[in-house]
Parts: C-alpha cells; sequence; structure tokens
C-alpha cells in the first residue's frame, strides 16, 4: 500500500520523517515514518505529548513545511473553486488592522471573488458563529474567544476542501473552549468537509472526531489509530455521560501517560 | 502619652489644587517670557544676544507685513516637502524589500549600517560637487537623511511581524505581491510611523544646517543672514517659527497615523 492513498481517501500521509537540528548541533526527531490515511469528510484529531510534532504534522500537511522523507498526497477535486486546505492556528492569528468581517473575508478578497458573493458568505458565516453584533469591530475591541471564532469562520468562509486546525482552543478558558467545540460540531454538520485538528486534549478529541491518530513522542510515530464510533450529532456535554467515552479516555490516557511523564520541562 | 493621628481622611483642597497646578503649567512658558522681558529692559541681560520678546514681536510683525516670513517659510516648507515625502517612499520600498528577504538583507543591510553612522551633513559638499550648488543638494541631503531613518525602522519593524501573521497571507492564497501590499504593508504601519516621526526632526535639522550654507532663501538663511548683520531679532522669529513648524508638522502627521490605523485606538 505505500506509495498508493487507500480507495477514497482524502489525504494520504506516507512515511513522513522530519528532524529539526537544535541551536548547538543536537537533532531531534519530530516525525518518524508517520503515516496514515484520512477518509474524504472525515474527522480526524491529531493527539500526543507536548513536543511530540503533532503541529509540524499538521504544518506538512498545510505545505507551510516540507518534510525530509515521504509526503502527503491530498486527492483534490479540480473543480473546486476554493482552496484545497484553510488553516486555523494556534496562535492569535487574525489581523489586527482588519474588521471581524474584512478577517473573515479576506481569502475571498485575495481570491477575487466577487463583492456581493463574498458579502453573501462573511453574513452567513459570521451569523454561525454568533458574531453578528461584531461585524465592524477590530480584534482589539473583541475578546480572545471572539477572535478565535473570527479565525475559524475566516478558515470555513474560504470553503477548503481540508480544514487544518492546529490547537485553535489551545489559548482559552475551559468554558470557552466548550462553546466553541460545540460550534465547531454544528458547523461542521452544515458544512461537512474533511478536518485535520491537532489537540492535547483528551475530551476534545473525543468529543469532535470521527477517528483519532495517538502520535507517540520523541520520535513523533503512529501509535495507534483509534475509531471513535459515537453517534452524531453530538452535544458537547451530554456526551461525557456515554459509556464509549469514559472508555475511551481511559484508552487514550494509557497510550500517552509514558510520553508524558518522560516529556523534557523544555518541551514545547 | 499618646497621640491621635488620623489618616485617610479626604483633604478638601485636592481638586482645586490639581486645577491650580494646570493653570500654572500653561501660564509657565509665558513668565519665562515675562522674566526675560524684565531681565533683557534692566540690563540684566545682553540686549544685542537677549533682546526683549517685545522687540522681536515687533520685528516678526514687519516680517509678516513685507512678506518676507511667507517667503521664507514657503521656500523650507517645499524643500522639506520633496526631500521628505521623497526620501520616505524610498525608505518605506527599500525598507519592506529587506525585511522580507533574508537574500537581499544579507548583501545590503551591512552597507546601510556602515554608512548610516556617517553625519549626513558631513555630505552635503560632496553633493554639491555632484549635482552643482540650489536646490538640488539640500533635497538630496534631506532625502538622504530621511531614507536612512525610515528604512531601519521598517526592517526592524518588518522582522518583528509574528510569522503566523504571514502565514494566514500564504494560507489564503495570497502572492508575494499580495502579501506584501495587505499584510507586510498594513502590518508594519506603527513602525512606519515611528521612523516618519524620528525623521521628521531630523528634516529640520537638516534643512536648516543646509540652509545656513547652501541657500539665499528659506528660514535657515534667515538666521544666518541676521547673524552676519548682527541683528538678532529676525533670527529669534525664524528660530521660533522652527519650533512651531516641526510642531506642527508632527501633529499633521499623528493625525495622518490615526487615519491610516484607526484599529489601533478604537473607540
Amino acid at each position: 500500500m505505500a506509495g498508493q492513498p487507500a480507495a477514497g481517501a482524502k489525504i494520504a500521509v506516507r512515511h513522513l520523517h522530519k528532524t529539526f537540528t537544535l541551536r548547538g548541533g543536537q537533532k531531534v526527531v519530530a516525525l518518524q515514518d508517520v503515516d496514515f490515511d484520512i477518509a474524504d469528510g472525515e474527522f480526524v484529531s491529531v493527539i500526543g505529548a507536548s513536543g511530540c510534532g503533532k503541529t509540524t504534522l499538521l504544518r506538512i500537511i498545510g505545505g507551510f513545511e516540507q518534510a525530509d522523507e515521504g509526503c502527503v498526497d491530498i486527492a483534490s477535486t479540480p473543480s473546486a473553486s476554493g482552496l484545497v486546505t484553510s488553516t486555523v492556528f494556534q496562535e492569535e492569528s487574525v489581523f489586527p488592522w482588519l474588521t471581524a468581517e474584512e478577517n473573515i473575508g479576506y481569502g475571498l478578497k485575495i481570491r477575487k471573488v466577487p463583492r456581493a458573493r463574498r458579502e453573501e458568505i462573511v453574513t452567513h458565516f459570521i451569523d454561525k458563529v454568533g458574531l453578528s453584533g461584531f461585524r465592524n469591530a477590530y480584534p482589539a475591541q473583541l475578546s480572545g474567544g471572539m477572535r478565535q471564532r473570527v479565525s475559524v469562520a475566516r478558515a470555513f468562509a474560504a470553503d477548503p476542501e481540508v480544514l487544518l486546525m492546529d490547537e485553535p482552543f489551545g489559548a482559552l478558558d475551559e468554558q470557552t473552549r466548550l462553546v466553541l467545540q460545540g460550534e465547531i460540531l454544528r458547523l461542521w454538520n452544515e458544512h461537512r468537509r474533511t478536518v485535520v485538528f491537532v489537540t492535547h486534549n483528551l475530551d476534545e478529541a473525543i468529543t469532535l472526531s470521527d477517528r483519532i491518530v495517538v502520535l507517540g513522542a520523541r520520535p513523533g510515530r503512529v501509535k495507534a489509530v483509534i475509531t471513535v464510533g459515537i453517534p452524531r450529532p453530538r452535544n458537547v456535554i451530554a456526551l461525557r455521560g456515554n459509556l464509549r467515552y469514559g472508555q475511551l479516555y481511559q484508552q487514550l490516557w494509557d497510550l500517552l501517560q509514558g510520553d508524558i511523564a518522560a516529556a523534557p520541562a523544555s518541551a514545547a | 502619652m499618646t497621640t491621635q493621628l488620623r489618616r485617610g481622611q479626604l483633604r478638601q483642597h485636592g481638586e482645586s489644587k490639581l486645577l491650580w497646578q494646570k493653570a500654572l503649567r500653561l501660564a509657565s512658558p509665558f513668565l519665562l517670557l515675562l522674566l526675560w522681558e524684565a531681565m533683557s529692559r534692566f540690563g540684566l541681560l545682553d540686549r544685542r544676544f537677549f533682546p526683549p520678546p517685545s522687540e522681536v514681536i515687533w520685528s516678526a510683525r514687519s516680517m509678516v507685513q513685507d512678506g518676507s516670513l511667507a517667503a521664507a517659510v514657503l521656500s523650507s516648507l517645499r524643500r522639506l516637502a520633496i526631500g521628505y515625502v521623497s526620501g520616505a517612499l524610498l525608505g518605506v520600498v527599500v525598507g519592506l524589500w529587506l525585511g522580507l528577504s533574508s537574500w537581499s538583507r544579507a548583501l545590503f543591510e551591512p552597507w546601510l549600517i556602515v554608512t548610516y553612522p556617517v553625519p549626513k551633513l558631513a555630505v552635503y559638499p560632496l553633493l554639491v560637487l555632484i549635482v552643482g550648488l540650489g536646490e538640488a543638494p539640500i533635497v538630496l541631503l534631506l532625502a538622504i537623511a530621511i531614507f536612512y531613518v525610515v528604512a531601519i525602522n521598517l526592517i526592524a519593524g518588518v522582522l518583528s511581524i509574528r510569522p503566523v501573521i504571514l502565514d494566514v497571507g500564504r494560507d489564503c492564497g495570497a502572492s508575494f505581491l499580495q502579501l506584501v501590499r495587505t499584510v507586510a504593508l498594513p502590518a508594519s504601519m506603527p513602525h512606519i510611523f515611528t521612523g516618519l516621526e524620528l525623521a521628521m526632526g531630523i528634516a529640520y535639522i537638516v534643512l536648516i544646517a543646509a540652509e545656513f550654507v547652501g541657500a539665499k532663501s528659506g528660514l535657515g538663511s534667515v538666521i544666518w543672514s541676521s547673524w552676519q548683520l548682527f541683528d538678532v531679532a529676525p533670527m529669534y522669529v525664524a528660530i521660533v517659527t522652527i519650533s512651531v513648524l516641526g510642531y506642527v508638522s508632527v501633529m499633521l502627521l499623528r493625525l495622518l497615523a490615526g487615519f491610516m490605523m484607526p484599529w489601533r485606538d478604537p473607540s
């Protein structure tokens, strides 16, 4: 199967290797022979201890970095007018000089989507993320959670074939995080597409995903791929009473426990 | 024996004290002028160097009436505007370019760093040799001085853009030129204006100094000729005019900054 995506795979991650050289010449293997498939329309989380290379993996899929060996094949549909991938970053990434609606419509404007159509798309997503009252607000006037909503709306508005999310709610407080997870579930239900979601949060991975790729740390390699199997539509809170939820949590924790204990304090 | 110590009681005069201090702050420069006037009149200051402000005001009046002040201001501002704008534009282009391209930075940044500390006025005679006397060397000198400040500030500004901000642009499919125009330029706008404001101060210094030696018109030449004629009142008029012009220029620049960056201080 090497080199050939399985039938129906949207993304084929093939034997990725990536090594970083730290200052001082020390080499860190971020990814070692990482190999898995993601089906079209599937929501897949990548989970692992700090420093296991999950962000590196996402950046390679997004085209921001190159692998030392191996590759990522994305089965792109040529007819699609939107982007192949669109990313929600962990760091705060809205443009401070654009209003909420200008931020959401930025990618559309870059790709010269006609104004009227742009307005329509932006209005749709600004409503979806509950920012209708803040269309003309600058990021400085919004809370951290609202700014991340803008980022999420921007990624969806770009109409990508694949959505990449790099710990998008990592910097938010728990309550805001739960609310945004709920919003992601709703948005994704209406706008089904392939999602790769990087997180270190076990609850988040179980809540959102169809499957969870567990990466081991140092070197980062695929430890297990787990099918969640909890029916949709899901409710962020009600889900936690599900028997399967507890089992999954235990299973993930058992897989990660060793890595977390072994992680050096300096791991980023 | 014990004494009662009371603390924290509201002081009745707190607010009026602040008001009086504010008034004093406003009146203070005029008090200085008054003091100067008195000392000059009573011979405590040498009138030849420090004529009483009233005499300076008379001199200003006649310079306004015969149009010589307006002529001097106009020719100075014309040089300033041409030199400043062309230097700033070049500085923005080079600053963005070197900030974004690490290869060009490796090649050209050392040139900037090596030549930056050269006092710009030291180059004036050379410029005169190259382009001749008149307006050209003054305007060129201004442009050079402004270019350095704007370019060096902007390189630092572009380098301080968080990488994720540029990643967002790339992620949205922006081409290099689109990235420059829609991300790098607005993201470094605050640094551009910091550079422009620093450059404004330097511009007046360079302008006046160049006009001392290289111009027959302008505020610098008014100062120089009144020194040669030993008639200091017009000199004071020119100095005050320069300081007012400098203040107004910076205020206009800040107004422009607020207009260009409404996102910085949204109300």
